[in-house]
């Protein structure tokens, strides 16, 4: 798959898995795996891009004696799901034009 | 391979990226090492599945160290393995300091002599506010047992009436305790912001 291609779908990725409530690392990994996979490197430097681009927040919770990292979405990153769904609509009926048969 | 062992290792290679970007990356790995312990793998094997998700070479360290390398190197905003600024620059920065000390010691002297003369100022306030507190709950008590004299020594409206009038001094001494408390608690809560505020600047200086 193309580089380029596969960073802006991995990004959306990682956004998509912390729609629904806040998430950390490491659940973000096992949520992701299923679909893509995605090395610890790969799912830290996609976070500091997003969080550079405000589309998500971090914040630091106690959970069993130590700190970890939660990551929040913001509405930036939920208009960017928005704007995934509307440009995979026109990718789709690209996809449909040039596999469609012959005759 | 243990935990410690790894992130000192990562800590080597990774050495090039700035003090405050290569602890946010030990942080990442070691968090990602915990949750994994906490899910029920040993330490070794939470080791080895954090090191080994792009094996590639023979250590695991260095697989991570590599593939955290190039992926940087896409975001220049997030690494820059030049020096800062300032350090490259630290010569002529010490020189234009001792060249200014004329005109930047008197500003910033005057400056902190001003921050403090206003905080000062505020905790004047704050205790005089106190001695308010103290002037009326004292009038207030004397002037009950004084108007209690002056009933009894045959002078009972005078009495009376000075009975009263303490007794709104006992009532507003109620409301300046009050404000006196919420003044210095607030003060105080203040005064602890900012000098964190200060040492977080330095200790962010330091990090860079």
């Amino acid at each position: 798959m193309d580089n380029q291609l596969k960073r802006g779908l991995l990004d959306v990725c990682v956004l998509a898995a912390i729609k629904n409530e806040d998430s950390y690392g490491y659940k973000i990994i096992k949520d992701v795996k299923p679909y893509v996979e995605m090395s610890e490197s790969t799912l830290y430097t996609i976070l500091k891009r997003l969080e550079l681009a405000n589309m998500l927040t971090v914040h630091t919770s106690e959970h069993g004696g130590r700190l970890r990292k939660y990551y929040h979405i913001t509405n930036a990153g939920l208009g960017r799901l928005e704007d995934f769904r509307e440009e995979w609509r026109e990718v789709m009926s690209i996809w449909q034009f040039v596999t469609r048969e012959d005759g | 391979m243990l935990k410690k062992e790894f992130l000192e290792e990562l800590r080597k290679r990774l050495s090039v990226l700035p003090a405050e970007e290569l602890e946010e990356r030990i942080e990442f790995y070691s968090e990602m090492i915990d949750d994994r312990i906490e899910e029920g793998f040993s330490e070794e094997d939470a080791v080895s599945a954090v090191s080994s998700v792009c094996d590639t070479s023979e250590t695991p360290v260095g697989t991570v160290a590599k593939a955290d390398m190039p992926e940087q190197k896409e975001e220049p905003a997030e690494v820059q393995c030049e020096e800062p600024p300032y350090k490259k620059y630290k010569g002529w920065i010490i020189a234009l300091l001792l060249v200014g000390a004329p005109i930047w010691v008197p500003i910033v002297l005057s400056a902190v002599s001003s921050v403090l003369s206003l905080y000062g100022a505020v905790w004047a306030v704050i205790i005089s506010v106190q001695i308010c507190f103290v002037a009326l709950a004292a009038a207030g008590i004397c002037g009950i047992a004084g108007g209690a004299y002056m009933v009894f020594a045959g002078h009972p409206a005078a009495g009376l009436a000075t009975i009263g009038v303490c007794l709104v001094c006992l009532g507003l001494s109620v409301f300046v305790f009050f404000a006196a408390k919420f003044l210095a608690d607030g003060t105080v809560s203040l005064s602890k912001k900012a000098v964190l505020g200060i040492k977080n600047c330095f200790r962010k200086r330091e990090a860079a």
